[in-house]
């Protein structure tokens, strides 16, 4: 076949052009140890990579969030803490007090005891985070969970907060709250607990006093219902007792009305919940004994109601120290089960923090594994790539070398 | 005896002719287009006598160009499909660079916008949180109206290559039209004889021609002629038609040839009856790469901008209000009027479901009483519920209503791109750290219940019929240049192989080889060295003759 001359330098040009423009390739990728400089080198590997680095980035994401989870926990774990070390000497103060022969001057002297615990517990109810929101007023962060009037240091008005659970996402499909409101932690009886207390109506003029309540039989009737135990009546005797009557859940049930005789006290037991009277009653006095899920269990009105109570003992008023009694047995059952669910809100806190730290082992894992895919689909091989290199090279020398020899060879230039 | 002298002398001349073309051949051995000249030599006949006849020597015939008219047309065909396939090539590795390095750009972007989410969500009432997330959400809007406007670039610079092409292809059909004219002319003045170098002129500049775009060209005594397309002509003989450039009737930002009519009418050719040379690789590039990807990038900022104002506008600022619905505004475009409207038909739009948007361009005509709207990529109809209003309007399945005002005349037409410009418009509307809408409906300032929820479209599948989330929309985007331009490097690659191997082929015919014409000048010395022999010979007789007398 005929060959022109001016297709041999064509053909050694393109040659050239074709083996530089390889190496110069080559060497942009060990430059910048990618496999992949443009879309074109690997179409599929570039829309893989570019996914794969949204799903680490999310992973690094849910990290940083899990970090903000843990903090906000962490420092409601020291407030809870504070508080539970407060109920306990607020138990133990109430327990001495209920010996029955403390006088006048000791009762307000425990009075002002529990005054200050009460200021404690209202100001870590009122407690803030590193940047100023309050830790227990859910959603509402700008505003304090309780106002406190100045003046006498006693709670005003209502709880102001709302029951927002500050939801952070700690992993794909995991919401995590990350505060508790200051119902849950200060107003709430012990979730599962099935426990009766008994209160008299502060109003009582007589002097009837009650037992703990105690649940003789699972199944009785009454169980779970409100019930109240109203003096209706006085028979003059001899001897003298009383006409009650019972109330469930607010409607009179005639079933169960009886005579009570204050000399012998009564053995109540009412559809399964048992308890003691004893004691003189007045006509138009009342006992309640409540399920805990159904009575009032702020813990702040236990303690207002107590002292308030303990401030007016009169030593001469057996009325009085009926209801001073009477309170201190209400307070101890209540500020127990009050107690109790600080504890529990404790343990669901570390529960939460437990939570965190497993989905962390698991992120970094996730992390390390997609971070390998990546770089098996983005980076190149070393020795791979410099071995391509210099095999590149040596074919560019010898395409140079062998048109060094050819363009020589014409009659020409003999 | 003269007779010798004849011979000589008819030897000497073609000897000298021989000489003459080798050494044309050997100066322009690197000429461009040049094929190599042979001189045609044959006998000049014999003189009858009674004793025989006898031969009256050499004559030479003719110059001919060793040119092989098939396999300089193969080598046409091949380099013109390599041009385009270059000029695509060259464009399109642009938009590939542009999206090369996946640590910065529209990919990181996204990213850290949504990050930035998690962030306020996690501590709504943090300032500082909040500031960072209206400084990312720019970003991203940032990143996409730059990407926009680099793909906005090159379809400015096609539209301006594609003006300066046409007056080039203008300019090499006036000067082939100067040679057609000049070879009749040379050919005429003497007979029988082609003007062999202004043959290699002529076909140089259809080779060069065809680099630009691919023209037929028939030849027609000895004159070409030269057409494009499906037939429009550019030169028929010595006349010539000019093409030009328009702005398209249909869509003004686009540049389309035309000619011109003798009666003054415009006819645009279509984009797709121009093919071959860098002018058929532009076009090519255009409604095949740059109008997908800048349709795709916006689909996917609609996608984005959508799904999240829907879900802000759920939710309540740190002061209480409503979020607002444009946090990402952006713009459903109106149709655009093809310049030979009648009518005063206006046709706007809106999006009704960004998951439905197909990315695609639309047509809309107008019968006389019903509009039709079809998809440009296939001409296939697009099923539409009228509602009659007022105004009337059209709703579709493919993510935007259409409302008609005004009247238009029946024949009126529309294209419709709704996603073309949506990256170009994308802009952040909340510039109050406060008014970014983080808690749900229940309120408070460390409600994020409603950033969780715009965090979670991150990886929601907004786009694509519930298929794609806005990075996967990306990343298919970018896997989409790379794919293509890949399959125009490969396609450009072979086409190059293929065009030097008929460029050997048609070398072989017409190529010069320097050791060949040095052989041949040796050859042709050898005869004029002969030739002058023979006149000595002739000389030596005469003097014979004349010496008899002495």
């Amino acid at each position: 076949m005929r060959v022109s001359t001016s297709l041999f330098y064509s053909n050694g040009v393109r040659t050239m052009n074709a083996q530089q423009s390889d190496l110069m390739r080559l060497m942009q990728q060990l430059g910048t140890g990618k496999k992949i400089l443009t879309p074109s080198d690997d179409p599929l590997g570039a829309a893989q990579s570019l996914n794969l680095g949204q799903t680490l980035a999310v992973n690094e994401r849910l990290e940083t969030n899990r970090a903000t989870a843990r903090t906000n926990l962490m420092v409601e774990e020291t407030e809870l803490d504070a508080v539970n070390k407060t109920l306990q000497d607020v138990r133990t103060r109430i327990i001495e007090a209920g010996n029955g022969t403390y006088s006048e001057t000791e009762m307000r002297v425990l009075a002002a005891d529990l005054k200050a615990h009460y200021d404690t517990l209202l100001s870590r109810a009122n407690g803030t985070d590193g940047s100023g929101q309050f830790l227990f007023s859910g959603n509402m962060g700008d505003t304090a969970p309780f106002n406190v009037d100045t003046t006498s240091g006693y709670r005003t008005g209502v709880y102001q907060g709302d029951q927002g659970a500050r939801l952070i996402q700690a992993d794909a499909t995991r919401q995590l709250s990350s505060a508790d409101t200051a119902t849950n932690v200060f107003a709430r009886a012990n979730p599962g607990a099935q426990g009766y207390v008994a209160s008299a109506n502060p109003a009582n003029g007589g002097t009837v006093t009650f037992t703990r309540p105690d649940i003789t039989n699972q199944a009785g009737a009454l169980v779970g219902d409100s019930l109240a135990v109203n003096f209706v009546a006085a028979q003059p005797g001899p001897p003298p007792t009383y006409d009650y009557e019972v109330s469930v859940n607010g409607v009179v049930d005639p079933a169960l009305a009886g005579s009570y005789d204050p000399s012998a006290g009564a053995q109540l037991s009412l559809g399964g919940v048992s308890f003691t009277l004893a004691g003189t009653p007045a006509v138009g006095d009342s006992i309640s004994v409540e399920p805990f899920e159904s009575t009032d269990m702020d813990m702040f009105s236990t303690l207002e109601n107590l002292i308030g109570a303990l401030n007016s003992a009169n030593a001469g008023d057996p009325a009085a120290k009926t209801r001073i009694a009477n309170m201190l047995n209400e307070a101890n059952r209540k500020l127990t089960n009050n107690h109790d669910n600080v504890l529990t809100v404790r343990a669901s806190v570390g529960t939460r923090i437990n939570e965190l730290d497993a989905l962390d082992t698991g992120g970094t894992m996730r992390g390390l594994s997609y971070e390998q895919e990546l770089i098996r689909i983005e980076d190149i091989d070393y020795r791979e790539t410099i071995s391509q290199l210099s095999m590149r090279s040596m074919a560019l020398e010898a395409a140079q070398g062998a048109f060094m020899k050819i363009q020589g060879l014409s009659l020409f230039s003999r | 005896m003269s007779n010798l002298f004849n011979l000589a002398i008819s030897g000497l001349n073609s000897a000298q002719a021989g000489l003459t073309t080798t050494g044309h051949n050997v100066s322009n051995a690197a000429t461009p287009g040049f094929t190599r000249q042979q001189v045609l030599l044959s006998t000049s006949g014999g003189q009858g006598t009674a004793a025989g006849y006898f031969g009256r020597g050499v004559q030479v015939d003719t110059v001919r160009r060793m040119y092989d008219s098939f396999l300089t047309g193969q080598l046409n065909t091949s380099k013109t499909t390599g041009a385009a396939l270059d000029a695509y090539e060259s464009q399109i590795t642009q938009i590939n660079n542009l999206f090369g390095d996946k640590t910065v750009g529209i990919a990181p972007a996204i990213q850290t916008f949504f990050a930035s989410i998690n962030a306020v969500a996690s501590a709504p009432a943090d300032p500082a949180a909040r500031q960072e997330m209206i400084g990312r959400s720019t970003n991203l809007a940032t990143q996409l109206n730059s990407a926009n406007a680099f793909l906005g670039n090159l379809r400015e610079g096609v539209n301006t290559q594609l003006a300066t092409t046409v007056q080039q292809i203008n300019s090499y059909v006036e000067r082939i039209s100067d040679l057609n004219q000049q070879i009749t002319n040379a050919t005429a003045s003497i007979q029988g004889q082609p003007p062999n170098d202004l043959l290699d002129q002529r076909d140089q500049l259809v080779s060069e021609l065809n680099q630009i775009v691919k023209v037929n060209v028939s030849e027609q005594g000895n004159q070409i002629n030269l057409s494009v397309g499906n037939g429009q002509t550019l030169l028929a003989g010595t006349r010539s038609y000019a093409l030009h450039t328009v702005q398209s009737a249909a869509d003004p930002t686009r540049v389309s040839v035309a000619y011109t009519l003798p009666d003054s009418t415009v006819v645009e050719l279509a984009d797709n009856q121009i093919d071959g040379g860098s002018l058929g690789g532009l076009l090519q590039f255009r409604s095949e790469s740059l109008d997908k990807v800048q349709n795709d990038l916006g689909r996917m900022a609609a996608g984005l901008a959508i799904a999240f104002n829907a879900q802000h506008a759920q939710g309540l600022t740190a002061n209480g209000s409503p979020g607002a619905d444009d946090f990402f505004a952006i713009t459903a475009p109106p149709a655009i009027e093809n310049a030979k409207n009648t009518g005063t038909g206006a046709i706007s739009s809106t999006f009704t479901d960004a998951n439905q948007l197909t990315g695609g361009d639309y047509k809309i005509s107008f019968d006389g009483t019903n509009y039709q709207v079809t998809r440009m990529a296939d001409g296939s109809a697009v099923a539409t519920t009228a509602n009659p209003g007022p105004p009337p309007s059209l709703d579709t399945a493919e993510g935007f209503s259409l409302q008609t005002s005004g009247t238009p005349v029946a024949g009126d037409s529309w294209i419709f791109q709704p996603t073309r410009n949506v990256a170009r418009d994308i802009a952040v509307t909340v510039t109050n750290p406060g008014d970014i809408a983080a808690a749900d409906a229940t309120g408070g300032s460390a409600n994020g219940s409603n950033a969780l929820k715009l965090a979670q479209l991150q990886t929601a599948k907004t786009l694509g019929g519930g298929t794609m989330s806005v990075n996967e929309a990306f990343s298919q985007l970018v896997n989409q240049v790379g794919v293509q331009t890949q399959r125009v490097q490969v396609a450009a690659k072979a086409q190059d192989t293929l065009v030097s191997q008929n460029l050997a082929a048609q070398q072989g015919v017409s190529g010069v080889n320097l050791n060949e014409e040095y052989i041949s000048l040796e050859r042709y010395l050898e005869q004029y060295r002969a030739s002058a022999r023979l006149i000595e010979v002739g000389t030596t007789l005469f003097d014979t003759l004349l010496g008899l007398r002495g």
